[in-house]
């Protein structure tokens, strides 16, 4: 029965990828490639964000700090160097993780709240530094980035994410299966018991917090080349809630469950878009949902989509058994 | 010159960070909403002020009565399920599930009174020389309340029965419950308290400045930057720590270009935890790190 689970789940797996690469070829249409790329870029980033979440158990209140790190180091060496975006990906994921290394190195020797409320400063003093400076980042009056790819079809930019996303997950996945993710998992669990089986906890901690803000800061540089415009904003809670609640929602330490949360939560956003021309509804309402569905995960659905998809399994394989 | 406007200044964030430092040392929950509570604190009296025309004072005491409710339902609507399953993670937890409260507060308010500010021109008219230097009789009694109130939570905590017991739950909750203090009421009241102090934060900030949606996002990082800077659930330490940080952003507004006294204090935070981790006045409570 587990062997057949297991090659189902792989079949599955298969056809939605494949799905997922043909499906802007069926829907000819820059309104869905837009939704997609939406889609997958928050699936990405919650899932990077769960990686810290759901394992160590640190969630990262300025993982905007890093993705704006990301973004800006890439926008300002295109605008003053002409670098190209795409060598940019290189020292944006480079400037995120060494940044990450420097707050982890500094705050998660102690316990996970004060590296939660640490790094949620050091996004909010970077959004006041890029806003201070002025002269160099234009503040709000926003960064124009070069976009990746020349002509103005969305479709490159969704199969770039797309790859992103699966590159990612294979990543994620390699690691969380293999000895560090055990590690990472021991620590989350039982910080005393990693310990005792000689787990180094700060080391794989950190390990753990530069491997998820390398991601953000990859993501980073993607988002600036794609809207082709940022301003401090991306390194405010305006980032951090959707991913906290996109991961959540879709389950801590699940790391595909953002997947569909993302493209409930995101669809269910363009759903109402028609309202939000008309002023009914607007970016607060947003939040407002955000927020709401934060509560909802935190008290009464802790396991999020996941949790109740396995749950789900298990009735279903216990009926059938 | 300098110490006046510091006490002044810090008069406004020592309520709420004391609330926060409470609600950390007493039943460590890490409040990411009391920037909120402030917020909301000041959206209320407004009204009692300028709708219903009441007397200053008569406001400040239905506002924190109204916060005091708000809190206390809040406590015993989200914290007390969410206590029940959380277990190790209770603090984490805290944090993230009162983000998405303040979410919903800030950006309900941001929905309902739209991006307005609204303030008062002054609570109590007039002027006085101290120093030779002018200050309004309103910031002067803004500081003398703000002090009188954390004198008066001093002397609750320390002097009537319920005070007692609440630092009792703090120092550690199975012994309270074993001598028979009501554990879940301890913290609904201990909750309730730090948002009757948030609220009247705000309802001087809304007196001296004006309050808008999203006041509650920098209000927040400056409480936070207190608790940490004097060590997470040190209240006495919070209370100092909060003239410190109004010192710091006086010295940096005089200093530095505008808009860098916001990178400053997060620099001496970085530099507090470089040196000290436990803060400056370290942790009375020290199971603050175990929980």
């Amino acid at each position: 029965m587990g062997k057949i689970a297991i090659s189902k789940g792989r079949i599955f797996l298969y056809v939605l990828t494949a799905l997922a690469f043909i499906l802007p070829l069926i829907f000819r249409n820059e309104y869905v490639y837009s939704v997609l790329i939406s889609i997958i870029l928050w699936a990405a980033i919650s899932s990077s964000f769960d990686l810290t979440a759901g394992f160590i158990k640190v969630t990262n209140f300025g993982y905007a700090g890093f993705f704006a790190a990301g973004a800006y180091t890439s926008g300002l060496l295109a605008l003053y160097y002409g670098v190209s975006p795409w060598i940019g990906l290189i020292p944006g994921t480079l400037v995120a993780s060494s940044l990450a290394a420097a707050v982890g190195f500094l705050t998660l020797r102690l316990h996970g709240i004060f590296a939660a409320a640490f790094s949620w400063f050091i996004a909010e003093a970077l959004k006041y530094t890029l806003a201070a400076l002025t002269d160099i980042t234009r503040g709000y009056h926003g960064l124009a980035c070069p976009p990746f790819f020349p002509g103005i079809t969305r479709l490159p930019y969704y199969y770039m994410i797309l790859l992103t996303y699966i590159v990612e997950l294979l990543i994620i996945m390699r690691i969380v299966n293999g000895k560090m993710g055990f590690a990472f998992k021991v620590i989350g669990e039982d910080e005393t018991a990693a310990r005792t089986i000689g787990v180094n906890v700060t080391f794989y901690r950190v390990l753990c917090f530069v491997i998820s803000c390398a991601f953000a800061g990859f993501l980073g540089v993607f988002y600036a080349h794609y809207y082709n415009v940022i301003t401090p904003d991306v390194s405010s809670l305006s980032v951090t809630v959707p991913a906290l609640a996109i991961c959540y929602v879709g389950g801590r330490g699940s790391i595909w469950g953002s997947l569909p949360s993302a493209a409930i939560i995101l669809m269910i956003f363009e759903l109402l878009r028609p309202y939000e021309a008309i002023g009914i509804i607007s970016f607060a309402h947003k939040y407002i949902v955000y927020g709401i569905l934060l509560i909802i995960v935190m008290i009464w659905v802790q396991g999020g989509l996941a949790g109740a998809v396995k749950k789900l399994m298990e009735k279903y394989v216990r009926t059938t058994s | 010159m300098d110490i006046v406007l510091t006490l002044i200044r810090g008069s406004l964030y020592v309520l709420v960070s004391a609330s926060l430092a409470l609600l950390f040392g007493i039943i460590s929950v890490a409040s990411f909403m009391h920037g909120d509570f402030a917020m909301l604190g000041g959206y209320v009296s407004f009204f009692l002020l300028v709708s219903l025309g009441l007397d200053p004072i008569l406001a400040l005491v239905i506002t924190g009565v109204l916060m005091f409710f708000l809190g206390c339902t809040i406590e015993k609507a989200l914290l007390l399920p969410l206590r029940k399953t959380s277990g190790k993670l209770w603090m984490f937890n805290t944090f993230v599930l009162t983000l998405g409260i303040s979410q919903v507060f800030q950006n309900g308010a941001l929905a309902v009174f739209g991006p307005i500010f609204y303030g008062v021109r002054s609570l109590w008219a007039g002027e006085v020389s101290i120093f030779g230097v002018s200050i309004s009789i309103d910031r002067l009694i803004i500081l003398v309340l703000s002090i009188t109130i954390i004198a008066g939570l001093w002397a609750f905590l320390k002097y009537t029965r319920i005070g007692r017991a609440i630092l009792a739950t703090g120092m550690n909750e199975e012994a309270a419950s074993i001598y028979g203090v009501n554990v879940n009421n301890i913290y609904t009241l201990t909750f309730g308290i730090s948002a009757l102090l948030s609220g009247i934060a705000g309802v001087f900030y809304m007196a001296l400045f004006t309050t808008y949606p999203l006041m509650g996002v920098s209000y927040n990082l400056k409480a936070w930057i207190v608790v940490l800077i004097a060590g997470l659930g040190n209240i006495k330490g919070a209370i100092y720590c909060s003239f410190l940080l109004a010192f710091i952003e006086i010295v940096a507004t005089k200093t530095l270009a505008a808009g860098w006294q916001n990178v400053l204090p997060v620099i001496f935070v970085i530099l507090v935890l470089l040196f000290k981790p436990t803060g400056i006045f370290g942790t009375e409570v020290k199971g603050i790190w175990e929980r």
